[in-house]
């Protein structure tokens, strides 16, 4: 054992220069810069949270962001679901989520007013997806109180369908995603769940003696999350039961993935302080939870952690989905390293990740090449759950740092906040974060939202000094967005894996293009996508730096540059 | 508390001059080994457990520790075995009987199930043993946010229910009488701690909370009698306890 230790430590250290040598050629002179472009840009948009003396704990838990393109003029657009207040009705009533046209320039116009989508409940997060195959992306908002489903008219407004399609549950739901989980050509829905708190159950916790303080989940009830079954008609039929995810937990973030690549797409639920769950779809939507079995459903000492937001994506391009779990500080956030064969091993310290996110209680998260370099990097959003957390440690604070976690192309990752811009120098209480290519000019911008103020629209400055790709996949057989798409990405000598998703992070969603970055590159030898109905479109010899649109069986319906 | 900053560096260092002073100290050699392990220094941290067992042959710490080098190298037979040491000396020690599973399963062994389902089983005990501590542990607080809130009826309200929820527990029985004494509720008062009689929780305070509650209801008699009792077991607990 002794010879091969020494052997890891060594090696290492002999081949560090050439190492390095090769990233100094590959990086460019500047590091990419993040500047958070929302008031600039007309995001104008605070978070109400009504924080009161009766420390309702849904007041530190929210809320959401999206990027998705409502109106179908191929710049993403950007959604945030507001709060609200539990003892001052005037300030719950002012608390409109906000709807944000991309204009095209960069720019943002609020459009809520003529949007229909309206405030309900204590707004926490939301998911967006075609769920009809009509051609227009339809919204899920999760809430404390009746969530909402709004069908997209196709005329730039929602319409609120969640009594005719079955759906509105009533109890705190948090993250949200689409997949379509039976492969019939539908999208279903997964709503994750927290306690069941509520006005009439409001707990008393305190920091010490007569010191309120938001409460730990552990004073209230977990509550199972939902699993809806699209019908296919507009309904939804709840199958958590049927389909065997009925586990409960403190339901807190929730993304699809085919982790073990059969063909069925499984999922991944981030439990707060209770053990996270890993649902194996056995086929045609019936699951099996083997999280404690494939070793992501603890921490590495075997103890549940404070799961909050996830991801899932490949880390070292071994083509297999990894999983990170954004945690609260002390335990460090999670990244689990897939094995294949169903099983997971924790590297978070081995990776780097434990180090850089130790001081953190993590929220939204997304794995993300920012800097067009072929590997998935991490960006994070953190901020203490408690608003007076001060009082009880001076090392900490309600408002903290965002992390950006560069992949050194193996899985290790290293802290490159401080070096990226003012946008990573900002401290607040953050919560959702999502990823997505704002101004189409081929690098990935960073929306954030945080609690009880002014959300952030990082702009990525010099990401696509790197060449890359955006893909929108447009299924026919499958779901007409093609979620749970798995693409692999032929590109100088490696093969990239992405795949479509929508819902991931904590209370977010990614613009739903997939974004390969290529460095140096200027062509991709091959594009293969996989689709859900199990058909698979190849295209060869791609070039950089444009959008593809490609229709599944049919090809490349559209190809667009990118806007520099 | 560099730890907890991460500045692992300043950790190594002080963790290391300490046992410059005192080198048979397990406990700061297991701190090291354990922040060596998360800078992934795993030849190091392997010679800080071996050294720790050097000098204690039975530290199932430093035999989990060991477990999770041989883990994080993927050298799962290892793994399983030293995690079975830690077990052998330690059974209650949850880490190995994790680590002992998870290196199991990784090396294809069907024991990994079995192994797996005894940490499941043992999870779920503790969790639910926490689970009673934290609510008992919540009503408790709750109870004292009520009284510094002057919301003494709120306070007495929790407390009764919560002594029917947890009856055996003496803390919520006390607080309820006391807080009742407090109010002058001196009936109720005495009922609560007479219940606790009744359900053997009694030590020498309730009996002498009791004889206080009488005087205030005029009944010598009983006051008497309770002074005899607390003053019998307040002796009594003054006697050394015999060696088992």
């Amino acid at each position: 054992m002794r010879s091969c230790i020494l052997g890891r430590l060594i090696l290492p250290a002999l081949l560090a220069p050439a190492i390095l040598a090769i990233q100094q050629n590959n990086d460019p002179v500047q590091p990419v810069q993040f500047v958070n472009v929302a008031p600039k840009n007309g995001v104008a948009y605070k978070h109400e949270n009504g924080a009161s003396p009766e420390k309702y704990m849904p007041e530190t838990m929210g809320s959401g962001a999206l990027i998705f393109d409502y109106d179908n003029d191929g710049w993403p657009d950007v959604l945030f679901i507001n709060g609200g207040s539990f003892v001052d009705k005037r300030a719950a009533a002012a608390a409109r989520h906000r709807l944000y046209r991309n204009t095209g320039d960069g720019k943002f116009t609020d459009v809520t007013e003529s949007s229909g989508i309206v405030a309900s409940g204590f707004g926490m997060g939301a998911c967006a997806a075609d769920y009809d195959n009509d051609g227009w992306t339809d919204l899920y908002v999760t809430a404390v109180g009746p969530d909402k489903l709004y069908h997209n008219t196709g005329k730039g407004s929602f319409t609120d369908v969640s009594t005719a399609a079955g759906l509105g549950d009533e109890l705190w739901s948090t993250s949200c995603a689409f997949a379509d989980i039976d492969n019939d050509g539908d999208l279903d829905l997964y709503v994750a769940r927290y306690v069941d708190f509520s006005v009439e159950n409001n707990k008393y916790c305190t920091l010490f003696e007569a010191v309120r303080a938001y409460c730990h989940p552990h004073v209230y009830n977990s509550v199972p999350d939902i699993l809806y079954r699209n019908n296919g008609d507009g309904t939804f039929t709840d199958i958590t039961k049927a389909a065997g995810v009925n586990k409960t937990g403190n339901g807190m973030g929730v993304v699809f993935g085919d982790y073990d690549d059969d063909g069925w797409i499984d999922i991944f639920v981030a439990n707060d302080s209770t053990p996270n769950l890993l649902y194996h779809n056995k086929g045609k939507g019936i699951f099996e939870e083997v999280a404690l079995w494939a070793g992501v459903s603890v921490g590495a000492a075997g103890k549940p952690l404070a799961g909050m937001g996830t991801d899932m994506g490949d880390i070292n391009g071994d083509g297999l989905l990894d999983i990170f779990v954004t945690n609260l500080d002390g335990q460090t956030h999670s990244l689990y390293k897939n094995l294949g064969k169903g099983l997971f091993s924790d590297v978070t310290f081995l990776s780097g990740v434990g180090e850089a996110t130790l001081p953190y209680v993590g929220f939204g998260t997304a794995f993300l090449d920012y800097d067009n370099d072929g590997d998935l990097d991490l960006a994070i959003a953190n901020g203490d759950v408690i608003d007076n957390v001060k009082r009880l440690r001076d090392s900490t604070s309600y408002e903290q740092l965002n992390l950006l976690l560069r992949n050194d192309g193996t899985g290790k990752f290293s802290n490159v906040g401080p070096a990226s811009g003012s946008g990573f120098a900002l401290k607040k209480a953050s919560r959702a974060l999502a990823v997505g290519d704002l101004d189409n000019d081929g690098d990935l911008d960073i929306v954030i939202a945080n609690v009880g103020t002014t959300a952030d629209v990082l702009q990525n400055d010099g990401g696509n000094r790197g060449n890359s790709i955006l893909v929108r996949t447009v299924g026919s057989t499958s779901n007409r967005d093609g979620i749970g798409a798995r693409l692999r990405f032929s590109v100088a000598g490696k093969v990239l894996r992405r795949d479509v998703k929508a819902g991931s992070s904590y209370l977010a969603q990614n613009d739903s293009r997939v974004h390969f970055g290529m460095g140096d590159a200027t062509r991709a030898e091959r594009l293969e996508i996989r689709w859900p109905s199990g058909k698979i479109d190849v295209i060869e010899n791609v070039q950089a730096n444009q959008i593809l649109t490609v229709k599944e069986g049919e090809g490349i319906q559209r190809k667009q540059a990118f806007a520099r | 508390m560099d730890f907890f900053l991460v500045r692992f560096d300043d950790a190594v260092k002080a963790f290391t001059k300490a046992l410059e002073f005192d080198s048979s100290n397990a406990m700061t050699r297991l701190l090291l080994a354990s922040v060596l392990v998360r800078r992934n220094q795993f030849d190091e941290a392997d010679a800080e457990f071996r050294r720790v067992i050097a000098t204690n042959p039975r530290s199932a710490p430093a035999y989990d520790g060991l477990a999770q080098v041989h883990l994080s190298l993927g050298q799962y037979g290892e793994a399983a075995f030293e995690a079975e040491k830690a077990l052998a000396i330690d059974p209650g020690l949850q880490t190995s009987r994790y680590n002992r599973a998870m290196a199991l399963i990784r090396d294809g062994h069907d024991e990994g199930h079995h192994a797996l389902e005894e940490y499941r089983q043992r999870a779920e005990e503790l969790t639910a043993a926490e689970g009673r501590r934290n609510a008992i542990a919540e009503l408790d607080r709750t109870a004292s946010g009520f009284l510094s809130e002057k919301h003494p009826e709120k306070a007495i309200e929790l407390l009764r229910e919560a002594t029917r929820t947890y009856p055996l527990s003496a803390a919520f029985h006390l607080k309820l009488g006391l807080i009742q004494s407090q109010l002058q509720l001196h009936q109720d008062a005495a009922q609560t701690f007479e219940t606790m009689v009744q359900l053997k929780l009694d030590d020498f305070l309730v009996h002498r909370q009791l004889a206080r509650e009488y005087e205030f209801l005029g009944n010598r008699e009983a006051a008497q009698r309770q002074r005899v009792l607390y003053l019998q077991r307040y002796d009594a607990a003054l006697l050394p306890t015999p060696n088992p």
